[in-house]
Parts: structure tokens; sequence; C-alpha cells
């Protein structure tokens, strides 16, 4: 196994801006999502690794190599497209052992190997199936199998589940996290899901027109983000935009609350405030940062509500029995605690 | 239409075209010299003459053999230049592509005429393999057509794939193109070859007068007096083609090669 | 794919290329020099440069038998489209299965030779086995004859060789229509039996624009229905042309009348692509 650089890498088809100054390192055994909205440039990297194109400028070295002049079949990468393309004219068996037969391995070294694969990815019976009399999930599983044949050094996975429903979705997660720790190949799967991104992942790239924004583990990025694109992203944070003075944090003519010092600079901000840091109290109490609730729900342990402050919805969410009860349509007092807000770049 | 109003004009249709092969097969198995329907005695005499006697087993033989040759020629040539196209996608590979239409959409006289000149320029006319080599080439636009559908079938993941796991240019063509477009390429062969063995007016100006075919022959036997044994070659004849066009119908989706498929 | 020069694609490119240039282009090439040839009655012709084949052309016989096949091939492609369109739309709502035995009887049909679907039609033209025994049977007809050779059992014979070509051309696309604008123009009141003429011949107008032209490309070229049941006052010019280059020997005058023949059809093709063109807008 071996650790993947990128620096500075750019792709661009026609006028097309595919991808700009990519930066990252991939260290061995590691499980990176590339994570992102169509047309972000995700797919375009993967091919990129897998050298199913080439790059315009920038760098890509594995274990030191420079991967450029290496044709794709001689990387070590494993791959399992999004359409999953299998050879529809073979079975399951030599679609798994395609591979190793063009090698021309002996045929008994070959059974052997396919019959280890299958029983890795539980298919274990089924290699004499065709490829048509498979379900959806057999069928991810013999992609898998089929990128995993010749003990690639990288395996690439390009939104292999998309087509597959929720319950099987998950299913197929916890398989591919099993086979990867299990055999601890460098894995890099591109996504859109990031619920998906978050369950398989040991460190996310988030990508957004053709560049990518920030890098970090799930935690991190779910406790940090860095930007208005990843808050958005990944739903969970508030995002502001208020005007600091001496007296305050105000949104619009709102008021929010008192300056944390040290977190916030005077004048404009954009800033972002998780919904565990905000609280409501009834509004008679001390009407200082009036709004209405107009949604609440039920989240496991956690009540999440949605509460208008003059026009802007703000997420609010507690656990269930800790502070007040509220019905849809209550005026609320907004308290937010600033000093768990953090600046956004951009 | 109303739908009882369609099905009835689908069987006069079907009535219109079926019914002159209803006569001619009457005509076929009847006992007496001259052609007559309904026939006034069964007998199979002139299925016997036909298999029987040298000259019409040569012109079946003569036809069978034109047909298998060319129909490969066609099918090589259609598959050579799809894959030219889908491989570089070059501007000659459009240019094949735009000729291969042409010989369909011509009137085959000029076809004809303009090919036994080249052939009696060349020194060919009047033998076999010049009959054989226009064939194929005249013929190429079905397979064309069809097997551009063919390669239009595989997605670029599927050879990437193959690309990927250390296959080269030429395994990708054999181990994954060539299964995936056979059907296509049956398919192709199987129209160039019916239409071969049917085909008059090129065979005959080409090489009529040396190399006779079965319809060469059966159009001499019309125009200079017949007997009902034409009815039985143009039997067998019917016979073959809608054989192979059933076998074809079990092997391959012929509605969708058509392009007819809903889902297309 | 990376791109890579591929010069095993190129080299197979150019065998197909060379297959089509030297025996479908070169040939016709040659043809078009030919009928610039002088006549020589004792070989094949004398390497000049003379106009006379043209001049014969538009002098003579030769420029009434055009007018003609002209005419009878124009005709015979309007009754065929008239035929087949109704017939293309009709197997297009028929079960799978019967699609099925269609396209197989069409395509055999398609297929079969010339030679033996006109003789097919001789015989059931003809007094001893055909329709006019069956007439004389029924006492419809008391003194019968045969009904061919003539004008119009030639064109029956046009017909029912154009028509498995044509609705083969037509049945992809109307199996593929969108059903659901017939299905609108019914409840907005359309009477089922008219929705044929309100809709479906307006929308599929440029195609069978485009298909009656090539149809009639196709009649201008076939030669065993004229000869096997026509009269030769019906002779077309393919029939003509066969005649000059085989039966004369005088190929010049053969080629320089295929040759025009040519033009004619190259006119007509280029308008029938103008006309489907016209109708993608």
């Amino acid at each position: 196994m071996a650790d993947l650089k990128i620096s500075q890498l750019s792709k661009a088809f026609g006028t097309i801006e595919a991808l700009r100054d990519i930066s990252i390192d991939i260290e061995a055994g590691e499980f990176i999502c590339l994570l992102g909205s169509s047309g972000c440039g995700k797919t375009t990297l993967l091919r990129l690794i897998a050298g199913l194109e080439s790059h315009d400028h920038g760098e890509m070295t594995l274990a030191g190599q420079d991967l450029t002049a290496i044709p794709s079949h001689k990387r070590g990468i494993g791959m399992v497209f999004q359409s999953l393309a299998l050879f529809p004219h073979l079975n399951v068996s030599n679609n798994i052992g395609y591979g190793l037969n063009l090698r021309g391995e002996d045929r008994a070294k070959v059974t052997a190997e396919v019959d280890r694969l299958l029983g890795m990815v539980g298919l274990r019976g089924l290699g004499e199936r065709q490829i048509s009399a498979l379900s959806g999930g057999q069928r991810q599983r013999v992609a898998i199998a089929r990128a995993l044949a010749l003990k690639p050094q990288i395996f690439l996975m390009d939104e292999p589940f998309s087509a597959l429903d929720a319950a099987l979705r998950d299913q197929m997660q916890s398989e591919v996290k099993r086979i990867q720790q299990e055999l601890g190949v460098t894995t890099i799967f591109v996504t859109h899901d990031q619920k998906e991104a978050m369950a398989l992942a040991d460190r996310i790239a988030i990508m957004h027109d053709a560049k990518i924004i920030q890098v970090g583990t799930p935690d991190e990025l779910y406790a940090k983000p860095n930007s208005k694109f990843v808050a958005e992203f990944f739903e969970t944070s508030n995002v502001l935009q208020v005007s600091v003075d001496n007296d305050g944090v105000y949104m619009g003519t709102q008021f929010l609350g008192a300056r944390a010092i040290g977190v916030l600079a005077s004048g404009t901000n954009e800033i972002a405030i998780r919904p565990e840091a905000i609280e409501l109290l009834k509004s008679d109490e001390s009407p200082q940062t009036p709004g209405t609730l107009i949604n609440q729900r039920r989240l496991g342990a956690l009540i999440e509500r949605e509460v208008d402050l003059g026009g802007q919805i703000i997420l609010q969410s507690a656990f269930v029995g800790q502070g007040l009860t509220f019905e849809i349509g209550d005026r609320v007092d907004v308290r937010m605690d600033l000093s768990k807000a953090w600046v956004l770049s951009g | 239409m109303t739908h009882r109003a369609s099905i009835m004009f689908l069987t006069l249709v079907a009535l219109f075209l079926i019914a002159p092969f209803v006569v001619v097969t009457g005509v076929s198995f009847g006992a007496s010299n001259t052609i007559a329907f309904p026939p006034k005695a069964i007998s199979l005499r002139w299925y016997q003459t036909l298999i029987t006697e040298p000259d019409w087993l040569k012109a079946i033989g003569l036809s069978l053999l034109i047909a298998a040759i060319a129909a490969t020629i066609s099918v090589s040539i259609a598959l050579a230049a799809n894959y030219a196209l889908w491989r570089t996608g070059s501007g000659l590979s459009k240019l094949v592509f735009a000729l291969g239409i042409g010989p369909f959409l011509l009137p085959p006289i000029i076809l004809a005429l303009g090919a036994s000149l080249f052939w009696a320029e060349v020194g060919w006319y009047g033998r076999m393999e010049a009959t054989i080599v226009s064939h194929g080439v005249f013929f190429v636009t079905l397979p064309l057509v069809i097997i551009a559908r063919g390669f239009a079938s595989l997605t670029k993941e599927v050879i990437e794939a193959a690309r990927m796991l250390g296959a080269t240019e030429t395994q990708v063509f054999r181990t994954v193109v060539l299964p995936l477009i056979a059907p296509y390429l049956i398919t192709g062969f199987a129209l160039v070859a019916i239409i071969s063995v049917n085909e008059y007016l090129i065979a005959n100006m080409i090489a009529g007068f040396v190399v006779e075919t079965l319809p060469i022959k059966i159009f001499n036997n019309v125009r200079y007096g017949y007997s009902p044994v034409v009815a039985s070659a143009s039997m067998l004849f019917v016979a073959i083609t809608v054989t192979a066009l059933l076998v074809l119908a079990r092997l391959t989706d012929l509605i969708g090669l058509l392009g007819a498929s809903k889902e297309d | 794919m990376t791109a890579r020069p591929a010069y095993g694609a190129f080299c197979i490119g150019l065998f197909a290329f060379s297959a089509l240039a030297v025996f479908f282009v070169v040939p016709l090439f040659f043809m078009v020099v030919v009928s610039f040839y002088k006549p020589d009655p004792m070989g094949f012709y004398k390497v000049t440069f003379v106009w006379e084949n043209y001049q014969k052309f538009f002098a003579s016989f030769y420029y009434k038998v055009s007018l003609r096949s002209l005419y009878s091939s124009a005709l015979g492609a309007v009754l065929v489209v008239a035929l087949a369109f109704p017939t293309a739309i009709a197997v297009s709502n028929l079960s799978r299965k019967w699609q099925l035995f269609w396209v197989i009887l069409l395509l055999s049909l398609m297929c079969l030779s010339e030679v033996i679907i006109g003789f097919a039609w001789l015989i059931i033209l003809s007094e001893s086995a055909g329709i006019p025994r069956l007439l004389e049977f029924l006492g419809l007809w008391t003194n019968p004859r045969s009904l061919s050779p003539s004008f119009w059992a030639m064109m029956i014979g046009l017909v029912f060789l154009g028509f498995s070509v044509v609705t083969l051309m037509i049945y992809p696309q109307a199996a593929k229509r969108d059903r659901s604008i017939e299905e609108a123009a019914v409840t907005l009141g359309t009477p089922p039996s008219r929705v044929f003429t309100k809709v479906l011949v307006p929308s599929f107008r440029p195609t069978l624009i485009s298909v009656t032209l090539t149809m009639f490309v196709y009649l201008l070229g076939v030669f065993v229905m004229p000869t096997m049941l026509g009269r030769p006052k019906d002779w077309t010019m393919t029939v003509i042309i066969s005649d000059k280059a085989l039966g004369d020997a005088n190929l010049p005058l053969g080629a320089a009348l295929a040759v025009v023949m040519l033009v004619v059809t190259a006119i007509t093709l280029a308008v029938a692509l103008l006309a489907e063109r016209h109708g993608q807008r």
C-alpha cells in the first residue's frame, strides 16, 4: 500500500474548467470520500487518478512514483464504475476473473482466486450465474470483486450505490467498509450523498466548482465547516449574515446577543452557529430577540425546531426534556451562545 | 381508424401480399405439364426435377456460394467502417459511412451498368468473383446501419473497465466488443445473404450469361417459355428466405434491430 | 480512453474506404467517362470525347421513354405510400407477437427476388391459373383473357414490390410515435375514424414526403416488373438501359442514359433530404 500525493492538478474540457489546483495527500490505507454535487469535478478527479483522462497541469505521485506516464492498467488501480460496467456476455466468475485470465494465469489458480473473491463479497455459489439474472445488490458485489481481483493499491468507486434503494444502500455501505478494512486498501469513493460520506470515510474532501474547498474527518466537517457552502451542504449549522459593533451582534436590526470577546471582529461577518448552541425562551420573560416557532419534530432523543426570526429561518435543537416546551405558533425569545459561533471564510 | 376497421384493412393487405404465393404453391404441386391453378392432381414431380436436374442444382449452388461470400465481404466492410468510426470518430470514417449509404439509394441499373463497365475494364467481366465483390460492396448499407446500432449499444464504461483490467486494444475487441455486437453481425450477414440470393439485375449485367444464378435462371425460363418447375424453384426460394428470417427472429430481437422499440 | 493515435483503427477505416471507393465510386465515375465515348459496333467503344450520346437522348425516343418512366414511378410511389402508411400505423397498434409476424412477412417480401414476385403475379393474372379463371368460375367473366401484360399489371407489380420497403421504412417511427397526441385529439372531440387524416397524416407529413420521393427513385430502377408484366410501350428507362448495354452492346449510349438517370435520382434525393430536414425543424 502506498500513499497518493496530488498537487495543483488542473483539467479543462475545452473552455470548461473541470478541476482547478487540486491538492490532496491520501495516506496508505485511508478511506477518502470525494463529496460534492453533480458537476463539481469529483468524477473527473477520480478519472484522472484512474488514468482514464490526462490532466493539463500539476502532479500525481503514488509511493513517490510519477503516475503521469503510467498507463491506466499499470497503475495498480481497481475501479467500480457508476454504471458498474459489468460485461453482460460473461457470467459472474468470468467477470471477476477477466483481468486474471488476460494475464494468462493458469486455470486452477484463477478458479481458486475467483472463489476466494466470491466468498469475500458474499456471492459464494453464484459464479455460474449470468449478470442479467442478478439483483442490483449482487451486481454491485460482482463489480467490487472484479475491481479487487488484481489486488490494486488503490480502490476507486464512482457513486456505485446511487441507483440502490435506501435499505440496500446501507447494507452495501457496511459491506464496503468491512472489505476495505479487511484488505486495508487505500480507497477513494465519490458520492453526492453526505450521509454516505459520513458513514464511510476516514476523511472527506468537499468539492465545489472544480475545487476542493475543505478536507477533514467527518467530525471536523460537521463541527466546523469553513464556509457557507460546506455548512449548508451538511445542513446542520445556521449561517447568518451579521454586523458587529461594540454593543453587540445584530442580524439586520435584530439584536442577537452580546459580543463575545475574541470571537467576532467589528463589521460585517458571515457566521455559523450550531442548532444546539441556541436556546429558546418564552417571549414574555425577556423579549430581546423575538421570533415565531414555525415547526418542530422529534429526531430520536432530540427535538429540532425551526424558528422564523425576522424572515430568516433558524434551526434550533435540544434534548427532549431539557428546556421548555412550546407549541407551533408560539412567540419565542431566541438566545444564542455566540461564544460557540465561528466566522466563515467564504 | 377504429380498431375493427384497421384489423379488416390489415387482413385485406395480408391477403394481397400472400395470395400470389398461395397460387404459386398450388402450381408447384400440380401434376400437369402446364401452369394451372387450382391443380388437378397433386404431385412432387417439379420439386423432384428441381433437385435432380444438374442445371437447376448448379444455379442453386452458385447462388448460395455467391451469397455466402458476398455477405462475408459486406459484413467485413461494415464492421471495419463502424469500428473506425467508433474508435476514432475521424472524418474519413464518416465519409465511409456516407459512401456506404449510397448504393442503397441509387437505382440498381446504375450500379449494375457501372460495375459491368468497370469489370470489363479490369478484365473480370463475366466472372463469378466480380458478381461476388459487387454484391458484397453494393449491399453494405444494411449491415452498416445495423452494426452501427450494435456499437451504439456499447457503453464507454464497459470498454474502460476492460482497459483498466489490462486488456489491449485487440483484446478489448476480441473479448468485449465482438461478443456484444455478434447479434448485429449475424443479422447483417443474414440480410445481405438473403438479398444476394434474390438479386437479379446486377448479377445478370456483370456475369449473367456465364454465371447463371437462380433468379437469372428463373427469369430466363419465364421469358423463353416456362414450365411449373419455375414455380417449385420460386417456392424453394420463398422457403429459404422465410426460414432464414424466422431463425433470425429467434436469435435476435428483430423489432429492436429495426429501431422500433419504445425504449430505444 | 486517453487519446492515443489509433493507427490500427485508421488502417481498418482505410480498408473500408478503399473497398467502397474502388468498387462503388470508381465504377460510377468510369460510367460517366464512358458516356462520352463513341459507340463502336465492332467492339465496345472508341476512346474519344463526344456529346452525341447525350444528343441522342434529348432528340428522340429516349426522351419520351424517360417521361413515361417518371410518370409510372411517380404514380407507383404515391400508390405505395398511400397503402403502406395506414398499414404501418395499423401494424404498430398490434400486440408484439403480431408485430413480429408482420415484420417477418414484410422482411421476407422485401428480400424476395423481383423475379419471383413478378412470376407470381404473372401466374395470378394469367387466364389458366389466376384471377381471370376465378372470375370465370364465379360466372362473372364468360370469356377470360390474361390480364398481363398491361400497364396496370406492371403497376400492381411495382406497388407490391415497393410496399414492403416503404412499410418497413415508416414502421419504426410509427411504433415509437407519441400516442398521447391521438388520445388528446379524441378527448378534444375528433371522431376516432378521423384521427388518421386529422392527426396522423399531418404529423407524419415530412416522413411521407421523403419516403414517397425515395420510393420514386426506387421504382425508377425496377427492371423485372416492366419486362415481365408490362407491354413494350410501358418499358421504363431501366429496361432500355439494360437493353442498350446488353442487347445492342451500345455501352456509351447506355452509360449516357444511366448518367441522366443518376442526375434525376440525385436531385430527387436532395429534395427528399431537404423535406426531411425541414420537417425536423
